[in-house]
């Protein structure tokens, strides 16, 4: 192999690499990564799942962790 | 019927495109319309006379709902003007739902960046017609933008009106121009229509789609023919521009394999079958070789490719990304088709059909439809939700297609697998091609998320057709490395499928 094709594969790593982390910086900001019909899918899923009867019955159930965690919050701070 | 809305109703006007359907017909949509909060005197049924049989019979279906008559193309355009409304719904079937205002202007008042939008509807039964979010080389193929299309109505004039040429496909030929003028096109993605009153190909509907995207692509300069496969669905075939030089990357080990009774050397056979049956001919085949590739499959190769063939060596452990890096490195053509071994082709014009839609103006990368060894869908285009990857129409049985023509159309896809994908050998280098974080799964997902970040898309096409023998040549675990790699990267826009959401 070829220092030529050897530095060409090396360019291509450093390039995935920087745009890799580039994107994970991406998914760790605040912004919205999503485009207006994907925001509206999205929410749609998420009043969906909430809509559900899992969702429902799971909060019924994590009901005394959560407000044992509320409680502690107040007294702790 | 009443206006619960006087400020939003006073927004909004609706034209009904009365083609197609009995005045009957016609004064129920209207009915449907009007339940839906719009003033009468902002909803207009378009009558086009060429395409009716009896003009007066729609024009009297009209006066008894008490919404007006617009002749078309003639009047269009000065009604357009006229308007005082700050947004124009077009209903081309169906009946709208009641709740069409808030969703549709919600929408385009939330992200005022939309200029025009479409969105879901159901059968008259009830399932779900859900439709991709705007894909303009879809578009070219099928009109799948359903019974209502909204429009800013400032955006319709900016863009000259309705154009008369385009009689019987003026929404068609309106997205159209409307993308090329650089303007937003979305997806609404919730009913806002039931399809039972939905026509078929009438009064030369289908011809005048096909000659309005034929005048289309040469308004853009784009030599192609557009062929009719059904009524509203074409295949556009794209000339290729030049004659380029596209490297054939394969990697191997070698290995063999029964396929169909037959005990074979899965890239010699697979590169026979290039070599026989393709009829592009410009290709140079970078096979990158592991070094247990035994003497008698090189020999092989060399038999088969002569000059075009690039041996080029692998002598590291496994590492898929690498070895297609590698390849590209090795390789000297314009374009990189990326391909496993163990495939075989089935259309003779796999490659141009490939080329010429990678060639359009903002395609990235282009996929082909992929059947295992029963005929069976292994790939039309992929999937990403809930941060993972899958394929579309995974174990269709051959011929196989949704309502709205997902399977005989080229159209843009969340990603296209690499054990067949076209991409320009200068974007590849651009995004740093296969990455090595992840060197057996998920690669290719990667690869298509960063084509999709640079602003190209990833198209599916299914008149490049080909098997693919998966799973005989490779190991399909995914470990929780790769996901987490993959999810560190994208996960965010991983999350919901909007480009095939019928398959």
């Amino acid at each position: 192999m070829s220092a030529e094709a050897e530095l060409a594969e090396d360019r291509l790593a450093f390039t995935d690499r920087i745009i890799g982390l580039e994107q994970q910086v991406k998914e760790l900001q605040a912004a919205s990564l999503l485009s207006p019909s994907e925001t509206v899918a999205v929410e749609a899923n998420l009043a969906g799942m909430k809509a559900s009867p899992t969702w429902r019955a799971g909060r019924v159930v994590t009901l005394p962790v959560r407000v044992l965690r509320h409680i502690k919050r107040r007294v702790l701070g | 019927m009443t206006v619960t809305d006087p400020a939003l109703a006073a927004r909004v006007e609706a034209w009904i495109d009365s083609a197609g359907h009995t005045p009957a017909e016609v004064a129920r949509i209207a009915q449907a319309v009007l339940a839906a909060g719009f003033e009468p005197s902002a909803v207009s049924v378009v009558v086009d006379a060429s395409a009716l049989e009896d003009t007066a019979a729609m024009i009297a279906s009209a006066a008894s709902v008490g919404v007006r008559v617009l002749p078309t193309p003639s009047e269009l355009n000065t009604r357009l003007q006229a308007s005082t409304a700050e947004y124009l719904f077009i209903v081309r079937w169906g009946l709208v739902v009641g709740d069409l205002l808030p969703k549709a202007v919600g929408f385009l008042d939330r992200f005022p960046a939309v200029d025009v939008t479409f969105g879901d509807s159901v059968t008259e039964l009830g399932h779900p017609l859900f439709r991709p979010i705007f894909s303009p080389i879809r578009l070219r193929s099928n009109d799948y933008l359903g019974p209502v299309v909204v429009a800013r109505i400032g955006a319709i004039r900016a863009l000259g009106g309705f154009r008369d040429e385009a009689r019987r496909a003026q929404v068609l030929d309106l997205a159209l121009r409307a993308h090329v003028g650089g303007r937003t096109i979305a997806l609404v993605p919730e009913v806002l229509a039931t399809e039972d009153l939905a026509p078929g190909d009438f009064a030369g509907t289908a011809a005048a789609q096909a000659s309005v995207v034929a005048s289309h692509l040469e308004g853009l300069g784009v030599n192609a023919t557009v062929e009719e496969v059904e009524p509203f669905v074409r295949r556009v075939r794209y000339e290729i521009v030049g004659e380029p030089l596209v490297s054939i990357v394969i990697p191997t080990r070698g290995g063999r394999a029964e396929i169909a009774g037959a005990d074979r050397v899965l890239v010699v056979e697979a590169i026979r079958g290039i070599v026989e049956r393709s009829t592009y001919q410009n290709v140079e085949f970078v096979v990158v070789a592991d070094r247990e590739t035994p003497d008698e499959v090189v020999v092989a190769l060399e038999d088969l490719c002569g000059d075009r063939l690039n041996l080029v060596l692998w002598d590291a452990p496994f590492n898929f990304s690498a070895k297609m890096n590698r390849g590209a490195v090795a390789a000297r053509g314009e374009y990189l088709l990326l391909l496993n071994d163990d495939v075989e082709v089935v259309t003779d014009d796999w490659i141009e059909t490939l080329l010429g839609l990678a060639q359009q103006d903002g395609v990235g990368i282009v996929g082909a439809q992929l059947y295992f060894e029963d005929s069976t869908v292994q790939h039309a285009g992929q999937i990403y939700t809930g941060g993972v990857a899958g394929h579309a129409a995974f174990g269709w049985v051959g011929g196989r297609d949704d309502s709205i023509k997902s399977m005989s159309t080229d159209r843009e896809v969340s990603g296209v697998t690499a054990a067949c994908a076209l991409i320009g050998r200068e974007l590849y280098f651009e995004l740093g091609g296969f990455t090595l974080a992840l060197p057996g799964n998920y690669n290719d997902v990667d690869l298509n998320m960063k084509v999709r970040s640079a602003g190209r898309s990833a198209v599916f096409s299914p008149w490049a057709r080909l098997y693919h023998f998966e799973s005989k040549s490779r190991d399909p675990r995914i470990l929780d490395s790769d996901l987490a790699t993959l999810q560190g990267r994208w996960a965010r826009r991983m999350q919901v499928e909007l480009y095939s959401r019928m398959l």
